[in-house]
């Protein structure tokens, strides 16, 4: 995308609000309930596993959808009731939705043409649009003529051409393949900083939403589990669910035993550097991969498995009677069946309790996490 | 596995040996209509034989001309196949479309308006219509034709609107375009080569309707299809004539038919190409 064309940032972006959302079809319970509030300007993710309900939430704020129950609001004002045309927002969809009889021109200009926009002021938002994501020479083809990243950019141009105070982008990157999803998610994110406009982005990609957004939100069944900046949420996750989620390979989940700040894992004990209240309990160690280390002392494991991925190499470890997943940087090959000693620094372990939600230090420990 | 080549060469001997099936019918009528009656009768039948036009002569300008029953066909046909449009396309889109509660009983009653057979209906419409006197008009036999080619057209276009991905108009209702300038920017001109194919069957089928014709027709409303009958009498068929007549009733079809053979080209192989996924 070209960043040479200024269009400057767009006048106003919408807060939005949810109130207690909740969607089903015929028997199945889609959402339950969801609440969720963005700030003007703000790129926000939606970011679950699929059926989760986080397409049938934009639908709902888009106005494709109606909820069963709760309410839509859009700086204060209830648009639950409005159709999608009213709403002032734009939307990508996962599969473009452009119009195949018309050219690129004609896609890109159609949201000006329904509100009776001069000719000529088309004309000259569109070539202005199509400059922004780089797709000008493309103006006169047909989308049946454009390769899958070009045909992405139209959808992106037929968005931004109104200036609308909300985009509501549905895994508008998924049918691109790899090295060109991340370079347009780069685009995505600039383009998306240039206007200022108030972005909602539904995606499973956990990599994608965590290098685009400000705050995202997952859901897990209908339900919304953490809401956070990617760092909060990556960084402390809520519950066992979240942990599990997030991350490739996700957090290593062990059943431990909680004594003050002693720590009990697989017959192993880790000082922890903060204390927990609460008596002695069972409680689920939650370790990253990748702060496991392998070296010349600590706690014995054996390697089953070693899957090099470039950089790092995915090792999965026998520790007693748990399976552990480690990444590992080091540049060392490992083979099947050797011993070695892990290292798991006490202050990088994440604590939930039995029921899966986080534990968290008694004050002025969390920041150490 | 037979070879590519072989493959294609019994296709092509299966192709062939249809359309002659096919095609057999009309190429004896277009040699009956250019033969002499003696000629026609001959027995056995003659090969060579010196080819006439008087049967068209007769048909088109004679004392029995059919050119006024291709009037009447042509209004009939033409307004029937206008109002089925009209009014199928969007009860297509509705059904193909909208969340209509009844929406399945619906789209029964109206193809099983299909399954009644209209022999069994001519009777109770004629005796209809002598009472509210629409015998022998053109509304009268219009809304008989209506009420066979409707189902038939709101079926047919139904999965022609199907087949467009629901985004696509939802897209068009973000962009401020609303249900009706959606359907008429967006979903009908995709659905163009559908519609195509919907005429020229409405079309053809009201234009060859017979039983309905001779039935609630008359002296004013006699379609091409009922005035050939003319020519077949107790004493005599002039096949020539016949031939000839129903040579040039075929015409306006064709023509209708190769007009719109793009568009249903495309049309047919629609169904057949699902690129994009569907909700």
């Amino acid at each position: 995308m070209s960043g040479s064309a200024r269009i400057a940032p767009m006048s106003g972006s919408a807060r939005i609000e949810l109130r207690g959302i909740a969607k089903r079809f015929g028997e199945t319970v889609v959402l339950h309930g969801i609440d969720l509030s963005i700030a003007p300007g703000e790129f926000f993710s939606l970011l679950g596993p699929s059926g989760c309900g986080k397409t049938t939430t934009l639908r709902i704020i888009a106005g494709l959808e109606a909820p069963d129950a709760g309410r839509v609001h859009v700086d204060g004002r209830d648009i639950t009731d409005m159709s999608p045309g009213e709403r002032d927002a734009a939307m990508v969809f996962q599969s473009y939705a452009l119009y195949p009889h018309m050219t690129v021109a004609g896609n890109i200009g159609f949201p000006l043409r329904m509100v009776g926009t001069a000719r000529a002021e088309i004309e000259r938002l569109v070539t202005q649009a199509a400059r922004r994501v780089g797709i000008e020479p493309l103006l006169a083809r047909r989308p049946g003529q454009l390769s899958g990243g070009q045909q992405q950019r139209v959808a992106l141009a037929r968005a931004i051409v109104r200036s609308p105070r909300l985009f509501l982008l549905d895994e508008p990157l998924s049918n691109l393949d790899a090295k060109l999803r991340v370079q347009t998610r780069t685009e995505v994110k600039q383009l998306q900083r240039a206007l200022g406009v108030t972005t909602i982005y539904v995606t499973h990609d956990q990599e994608e939403a965590m290098s685009l957004s400000d705050r995202m939100a997952i859901f897990v069944d209908g339900r919304i589990v953490q809401i956070g900046t990617p760092e909060e949420v990556f960084g402390k996750p809520a519950s066992t669910t979240v942990a599990g989620f997030l991350g490739s390979p996700p957090m290593n989940l062990l059943p431990a035993r909680l004594r003050g700040a002693m720590l009990e894992i697989e017959g192993h004990r880790l000082a922890l550097p903060y204390p927990f209240g609460g008596e002695d309990r069972s409680v689920v160690a939650g370790i990253r991969p990748g702060d496991i280390t392998i070296g010349e002392a600590g706690l014995p494991a054996t390697v089953e498995l070693a899957e090099p991925q470039g950089e790092s190499v995915i090792v999965d470890l026998r520790f007693g009677g748990a399976a552990l997943k480690a990444r590992i940087f080091s540049g060392v090959r490992f083979r099947e069946g050797q011993e070695v000693q892990i290292g798991i620094d006490p202050a990088r372990v994440h604590l939930f309790n039995a029921d899966g939600q986080r534990l968290d230090a008694t004050a002025g420990a969390s920041s150490n996490r | 596995m037979m070879p590519r080549r072989g493959r294609q060469f019994v296709l092509s001997i299966v192709l062939f040996a249809v359309l002659t099936v096919w095609s057999f019918p009309v190429f004896w009528g277009l040699v009956t209509s250019l033969k002499t009656d003696r000629d026609v009768l001959a027995y056995p039948p003659i090969g060579p034989f010196h080819p006439i036009l008087s049967n068209y002569g007769e048909v088109l300008v004679g004392r029995a001309s059919i050119v006024p029953n291709l009037t009447s066909s042509l209004i009939v046909s033409v307004v029937t196949t206008a109002i089925t449009i009209v009014l199928a396309v969007p009860a297509a889109y509705a059904l193909a479309r909208l969340r209509l509660r009844g929406r399945a009983p619906i789209g029964f009653y109206i193809l099983a308006t299909q399954m009644l057979p209209p022999i069994g209906l001519v009777i109770p419409y004629f005796m209809i219509f002598s009472r509210v006197g629409l015998l022998n008009t053109y509304h009268g036999l219009i809304l008989i034709d209506l009420t066979l080619s409707l189902p038939f057209a709101i079926w047919l276009l139904v999965s022609y609107f199907e087949d467009i991905p629901r985004e696509m108009e939802e897209a068009a209702l973000i962009d401020r375009a609303g249900r009706f300038r959606a359907l008429w920017y967006v979903i009908l001109p995709q659905v163009r080569g559908g519609i195509a194919v919907t005429v020229v069957f409405v079309f053809l089928n009201v234009w060859n309707e017979f039983l309905f014709a001779v039935v609630l027709g008359g002296r004013v409303v006699r379609p091409v299809t009922v005035a050939m009958f003319n020519f077949i009498s107790l004493e005599q068929t002039q096949w020539g004539r016949v031939s000839a007549a129903a040579m040039i009733a075929m015409a306006p079809v064709l023509l209708l038919g190769l007009a719109a053979q793009k568009h249903i080209v495309k049309g047919l192989t629609l169904g057949a190409v699902k690129g994009v996924s569907r909700r």
